[in-house]
């Protein structure tokens, strides 16, 4: 429990550390679910509220799996309408920084970027949600299954399924762009 | 066709790295520990509003009970009235068979039709030939039992003569 906490409370230093340890990873989960920075600080902040309150931090074996969990669902509660989502997608990536490109092809690979945001918030949830964890990089695919209450299998299909459906509307776009 | 496909799957993966921003603002963790060090401190008003919640309920549970009682509703008492049972009445159980169906006639005498609606009184109170047709009962006549003499009548035998055969 953090100093403020006073008398009485869980040893202060350890849970800081345990918050400190996992606090950026359980928001980046938040947010490949909640796609909003504030829900996802939220999320962050309530998921380490019911550790804390069922007094049982100290005691979980796989500290990230269960984090990764429990931010996964009280994200998923969150989750906004899709409309609103996108545009938040692209507020998002405008605040990304950029790369070492020169100017045009910058602003055309955030373009085409920001497109491809908007057709991964576009997938259906069952395939959005395993893509996005899986892309975080910090969850092994076993991992992402535990979060999701999934299969392994099943999870790497729905994320085949997901990068395939993303490749034929990119050949899709392309086609179309060649067209104009 | 398999460049394009790795330069399609390039141009996924590159969308999927930046889909989730790696950094969070400034001082999260100090805010989540600030967070869950301001819900675990205990909360003088939730000893308020607890006491308040418990009181609302023990008033709610008090007038439900008291209310009833108070303001029981006046109700006319009824006089047991005792009436002597008509002498020589007896009760006939005869069967009566019910009409097919009823008419008008039958509605109307229960619908008890009040002072107000005088033809339907004057159609329950027209006979009915049939249906509302008092019982009448003839009376029986039973004649009353005397024992008269038996006169038994002798028997005759006649003679029974038997003639020859031949």
């Amino acid at each position: 429990m953090p100093e403020a906490a006073g008398e009485g409370a869980l040893p202060a230093d350890s849970f800081a550390a345990f918050v400190e340890r996992h606090s950026r990873f359980v928001y980046r989960v938040a947010l490949a679910v909640a796609r909003n920075p504030h829900d996802a600080e939220d999320v962050a902040q309530e998921t380490f509220l019911q550790v804390c309150r069922g007094d049982r931090w100290a005691a979980i074996e796989d500290e990230r799996g269960y984090l990764a969990r429990v931010a996964w669902r009280l994200a998923v509660r969150r989750r906004r309408p899709r409309m609103l989502e996108r545009e938040l997608s692209l507020e998002m990536q405008l605040e990304m920084p950029s790369g070492e490109a020169s100017p045009e092809q910058s602003a055309m690979d955030r373009q085409l970027e920001a497109w491809l945001h908007g057709r991964i918030d576009a997938l259906p949830e069952k395939l959005r949600q395993p893509l996005a964890l899986a892309a975080l990089g910090e969850l092994k695919l076993v991992e992402v299954a535990g979060v999701l209450g999934l299969p392994e299998g099943t999870v790497r299909r729905r994320i085949h399924t997901a990068r395939q459906r993303l490749k034929r509307e990119l050949m899709e776009r392309k086609g179309g762009s060649h067209e104009q | 066709m398999n460049n394009e496909n790795d330069r399609l799957d390039g141009l996924i993966d590159r969308a999927l790295a930046s889909y989730t921003p790696q950094e969070a603002r400034h001082g999260l963790e100090q805010r989540i520990l600030a967070s869950v060090a301001s819900s675990s401190r205990p909360n003088p008003r939730g000893w308020y509003w607890k006491t308040a919640w418990a009181t609302a309920v023990a008033a709610a549970l008090v007038a439900a009970v008291a209310i009833p009682v108070v303001f029981k509703p006046s109700r006319p008492e009824i006089a047991a009235v005792h009436r002597p049972a008509a002498a020589g009445v007896e009760r006939s159980f005869q069967t009566i068979s019910a009409p097919a169906s009823p008419t008008s006639h039958i509605r109307a005498f229960h619908a008890r039709p009040s002072a107000a609606e005088p033809e339907a009184v004057e159609i329950a109170a027209r006979p009915s030939p049939g249906l509302i047709e008092p019982l009448t009962i003839a009376p029986i006549h039973d004649k009353p039992l005397t024992n008269e003499p038996i006169e038994l009548k002798p028997i005759a035998i006649a003679s029974i003569e038997i003639a020859a055969l031949n």
